[in-house]
């Protein structure tokens, strides 16, 4: 505090509560390597509870919406709490399709207990190999060929007979039965033989006539004898089909045997298999003599088409009893969760079949856990929607996209819903959370569990010891250097300072990850043993100068006073603000000019980045807060006689927020007074209607980049920055701004009300009203009053001038 | 491979088209079986006579074998399309000579459907195409079988079937023959598989052989010939095999090589 500071005015605050020190010795271990890691949800004890009882309550509708910060380690933690429940619970039923021989356009679905489906899949193979044998040897056999020849032999026969007795009566008759190209011709004949047409024309007219009738005659009976060859031949493939049935059914019974026996305690696979059987019996001579396919499908080998009989594996749970599964899709897409129907093109066209049915994730987590993250889900065209309905019905229904939006109208499968029982877990952040509760009627009905997951937790002693055993788990699974106690408490302080609060800790696990992993990776090029604090530093130090290229622009623009900002001297209406500049998972303190101008005027407070619409809505509700107090405040009983203007000055990118209200107020207080305030001083807050200043964010980046001018163009021991007292919790500065504050080279003040602000940007009282209801003199608040009390009389006594000249107007014209 | 190291040798392919024979298929599989076997080619046409003499009797009547249907024969129609045969297998025969590189012997023989067979020498392989309907007729079977046992062997085209993909299948009463008539087969077959069964006789070759082949989709079925006379069950084991055939079946007679 400088000598010409007022004793109202607030002192700097001491160096203890500018960062949160946590001392290694605490700490009650050497590394690690001696703790047992924390695997559970770390100070997320409601989040816990709310997963504990979505995850324990089997009830229609109470699947989990688990919302946080990404980042906060919820899904690792989540997917090994869940793996210990799916665990204990029943492992679920496998899952097949396989053909419906009615209507192969409608697969059906059968469960069978775990494990059970792949080795339906094998022996089912192994069973249509054997038939792919069997079956033709069957047909080749001397039995059959014995029997096939005689039911040749008897249609031959009663073939011929037919035609012998006809050609015998023809005989008798003297007219010749011939077999032509196209089928039979009756002529006259004589001795045998057929007259010769020139021998014709020679006969008699009662010979020609005789011949004639005979013929005609013969013609009918013919015709009766060749009518009675289709039924002949009708008689013989029944009589053929029968024999196929009949040597068929011994193959098929002998390869399905195995299959039977091992799956006579499950009535749908033996009803599947009777239904297997009277098909293969059924088409036994086809499948023989069907042609190598030329287009066949994928798997399916050179021979006959043995694909309908097959066993499409949906789900299969393995062989050992393991629990229930636990599924993350990380790419939701409409096929990647309700499953697919692969097609393949042949010919121009596309074929599939129930062995292109592929599975999705909610066939694969049926009976245990699925987890998906509730952005990617809606990004997905359609997923919701499927989703939706999968938790609604209760079945998994396999729909395509084209379907979905009637883009094909190709005949394609329609597999038969395999019933869906699962706890669906979505993970999104709040915004989603709400607008899907306010924008979508369903999901209250199907997300009924909510589960917070909080980004800080209360930096107490239980805390530091969880946090530690947090740190000894990533390094075990992250397969890094154990830390020492220093680099524990190093990374302490990292997780206060990324909370933003000296009293709480980050628990956003992905960034202190990511720190621990270059720690690491700078422990090990050290040749440590461990992770100490300076390998954590170094690690922070090194992100930092990856990304502060901007800063160190703005830095030197500022320095070659390209950017205007003094740190020290005074200036009537000027002041330094501080912004915050977040450039993605960096973000730095820049000091910021900001001026005021006043003059008589009509009580306009004009903000110039509002109206050139470079201010947010935040900061121009700041500038109309501290308009009110500026009009509540002083002379309250005169008319507001002001215009001015507020402007960040050299600002292009806009502002908002409403953390620089308390030093637009003092820029405007200064101007108004015409009183100087200090340039070696920096000052943030937001200010409310009543004067008092409000905590702000990024306090600390803010309090840093003032010192990192002050620092370049020399610390003076009188600079320093005021910042609102509710935001002191919050410091957990920089050792080095630290370390100038123990050495009187830099400042931090912390202030309630505007008044303090004034005194210590001034040197001058602020002033309280007395009890005649005035300031007292002297005070900053009593200029500010009598100002615009000056204001107000002018103002006054110009309308009234103004009033005189018009009314002298008025005269004059009537007159 | 040289010629002496073949057991059965045709010299000549003796290509007897019926009026309703594929002649640009047979053409086609005369070419293959001339570059096979180094052989001569002997062209004949058969203009059935008889469908014309039936045809100039006015009292004749012809029934469909399928439709049952009735239908006078007409003299002039059937004269036209003979001659217009005749005049497309010359062309054809043209360029078959032009591919062979030597004069393929042609003419047209007016008689019976089996009329031409009586040409056949003992180092011919006859080669017989046309509608198979003829082989209900058992006077045709039987001079087609006695015409295979007086050659080299009877080659029988079903029409409108190209040669297919599937294997050779041989059936031979004995292993030696099999073993002799490998060499011939591996040049008849390409690159197929050849496929090679012992069997009793003539009539149970031909069962099991057309029943194999259509299985199979063979590209050829071979049988060997037994020495003994056909009989009843010959024929009627060759007409329900081309029936059902739908691949060339070449009857190898090894007896007069």
């Amino acid at each position: 505090m400088t000598s010409s500071t007022p004793p109202s005015a607030p002192g700097a605050l001491p160096v203890e509560v500018l960062r949160r020190r946590i001392d290694p010795a605490s700490l009650p271990f050497e590394t690690t390597a001696e703790l047992e890691p924390l695997e559970g949800f770390l100070g997320q004890e409601r989040a816990r509870e709310a997963i504990e009882f979505g995850t324990s309550i089997e009830r229609s509708g109470f699947n989990l919406f688990v919302m946080g910060t990404p980042g906060t380690g919820r899904r690792e933690a989540l997917k090994r709490y869940l793996s210990k429940l799916a665990a204990q619970k029943p492992p679920p039923n496998d899952w097949i399709y396989v053909n419906d021989f009615g209507a192969p356009q409608k697969p059906r679905a059968l469960s069978l207990p775990m494990g059970r489906a792949t080795a339906l899949r094998e022996q089912m193979d192994a069973a249509l190999e054997d038939l792919l044998g069997s079956l033709p040897s069957v047909f080749d056999s001397d039995e059959y060929r014995s029997r096939r020849r005689a039911i040749d032999e008897e249609f031959e026969e009663a073939q011929e007979e037919q035609l012998k007795d006809l050609r015998e009566e023809a005989s008798q008759r003297n007219v010749a039965l011939l077999r032509t190209q196209m089928g039979f011709a009756l002529a006259p004949m004589r001795g045998g033989q057929v007259v010769k047409p020139e021998v014709f024309k020679a006969w008699s007219e009662a010979e020609r006539q005789a011949a004639q009738e005979a013929i005609s005659e013969l013609q009918e009976r013919l015709r009766s004898v060749l009518e009675q060859m289709p039924k002949l031949d009708k008689q013989r493939r029944e009589k053929l089909r029968d024999l196929n049935r009949e040597f068929a059914a011994v193959a098929v019974d002998q390869a399905l045997s195995d299959v039977r026996t091992s799956f006579a305690d499950l009535p749908q696979v033996t009803e599947h298999l009777d239904a297997v059987r009277t098909d293969l019996v059924e088409n036994a001579e086809q499948l023989i003599a069907a042609p190598a396919n030329e287009a066949r499908l994928p798997g399916q080998p050179v021979g006959p088409d043995l694909r309908r009989y097959r066993v499409n594996v949906m789900v299969s749970n393995g062989r050992d009893d393991s629990g229930a599964v636990v599924v993350e899709e990380a790419n939701p897409t409409l096929p990647n969760l309700v499953g697919r129907i692969e097609h393949l093109q042949q010919m121009g066209a596309l074929i599939t079949d129930f062995l292109m049915i592929k599975p999705g994730a909610l066939h694969r987590a049926n009976g245990g856990y699925l987890l998906l993250d509730a952005r990617r889900v809606l990004l997905q065209p359609a997923a919701w929607e499927a989703l939706k309905r999968a938790l609604q019905n209760g079945k998994i229904v396999i729909e395509t996209l084209a379907e979905h939006f009637s883009l094909i109208s190709t005949v394609s499968l329609d597999p038969q819903p395999v019933p869906f029982s699962a706890k669906v877990v979505l993970l999104g952040d709040r915004l989603i959370y709400h607008l899907l509760c306010q924008l979508d009627p369903d999901f209250p009905d199907i997300f009924k569990v909510a589960a917070d997951f909080d980004e800080e937790m209360p930096l107490e002693e239980d805390n530091v010891r969880n946090y530690a055993r947090l740190l000894a788990g990533l390094a075990r699974r992250e397969n890094l250097l154990p830390f020492d106690r220093s680099g524990v408490a190093r990374i302490l302080e990292h997780a206060s300072r990324r909370a933003e609060d000296a009293e709480r800790l980050s628990i956003r696990m992905r960034p202190i990850a990511d720190l621990a992993q270059e720690a690491d990776y700078r422990a090990r090029a050290a040749g440590a043993s461990a992770i100490r604090d300076e390998h954590v530093r170094d690690a922070e130090q090194a992100a930092i100068r990856r990304l502060d290229r901007v800063r160190e622009k703005s830095m030197e623009a500022t320095i070659r006073e390209i950017l205007l900002v003094d740190t020290e001297g005074r200036k009537v209406g000027q002041i330094n603000g501080l912004t915050v500049i977040s450039l993605g998972n960096f973000s730095f303190g820049r000091p910021a000019r900001i001026t005021a101008r006043v003059r008589l005027g009509t009580g306009k407070l004009l903000d110039i980045e509002r109206e050139s619409e470079l201010g947010g809505r935040l900061h121009s509700k700041g500038v109309m807060i501290l308009s009110g107090l500026l009009n509540a405040r002083y002379a309250p009983d005169w008319p507001v006689a002001l215009a001015a203007t507020l402007v960040f000055e050299q600002s292009y990118g806009g502002v908002d927020g409403d953390s620089a209200s308390t030093a637009e107020l003092c820029a405007l207080l200064s101007a108004i007074t015409q009183i100087p305030l200090r340039q070696d001083l920096a000052i943030t807050g937001a200010i409310n209607q009543f004067g008092q200043v409000q905590a702000i964010g990024g306090v600390n980046e803010k309090i840093e980049g003032f010192f990192d001018l002050c620092k370049q163009r020399g610390l003076t021991g009188t600079q320093g920055v005021l910042i609102p007292t509710a935001n002191v919790q919050h410091l957990m500065l920089r050792e080095e701004v630290v370390d100038a504050c123990r050495a009187g080279t830099f400042n931090i003040y912390s202030i309630d009300h505007v008044d303090q602000a004034m005194e210590l940007l001034t040197g001058q009282p602020a002033g309280e009203r007395g009890d005649g209801g005035l300031f007292p003199e002297g005070s900053i608040n009593r200029a500010v009053e009598e100002r615009l009390i000056a204001y107000a009389q002018r103002r006054l006594a110009l309308g009234r001038e103004e009033r005189g000249a018009r009314e002298a107007e008025g005269k004059d014209s009537v007159q | 491979m040289t010629d002496a190291a073949l057991f059965w040798h045709p010299r000549r392919l003796l290509l007897t088209l019926l009026e309703d024979a594929d002649c640009t298929l047979a053409c086609a599989q005369t070419l293959a079986l001339a570059r096979a076997f180094e052989a001569e080619v002997t062209g004949i046409l058969v203009e059935e006579t008889s469908i014309h003499e039936l045809a100039a009797l006015t009292v004749c009547t012809h029934v469909g074998a399928v439709t049952g249907r009735f239908q006078q024969l007409d003299a002039t129609r059937l004269a036209a399309q003979a001659e217009r045969r005749a005049a497309l297998l010359r062309q054809q025969v043209e360029a078959l000579e032009a591919e062979l590189g030597r004069r393929v012997a042609f003419r047209v023989l007016q008689g019976g459907a089996v009329d031409s067979l009586r040409e056949a020498k003992p180092h011919d392989l006859i080669f017989y195409t046309g509608s198979f309907s003829r082989l209900e007729d058992p006077e045709q079977v039987a001079a087609l079988l006695e015409a295979a046992r007086q050659s080299s062997g009877l080659l029988l085209q079903p029409p409108r079937q190209q040669w297919q993909e599937g294997p050779v299948i041989a059936l031979y009463r004995t292993a030696e023959v099999a073993e002799r008539l490998l060499p011939v087969l591996q040049r008849l077959s390409g690159a197929a598989e050849i496929e090679q069964h012992l069997v009793g006789d003539t009539s149970e070759a031909l069962t099991l052989g057309s029943l194999l082949a259509t299985q199979r989709h063979a590209r050829l079925l071979v049988v060997e010939l037994d020495d003994r006379q056909a009989d009843e069950k010959w024929y009627r084991a060759l007409r329900q095999g081309m029936r059902r055939l739908n691949c060339p079946l070449l009857l190898i007679n090894p007896h007069q090589q």
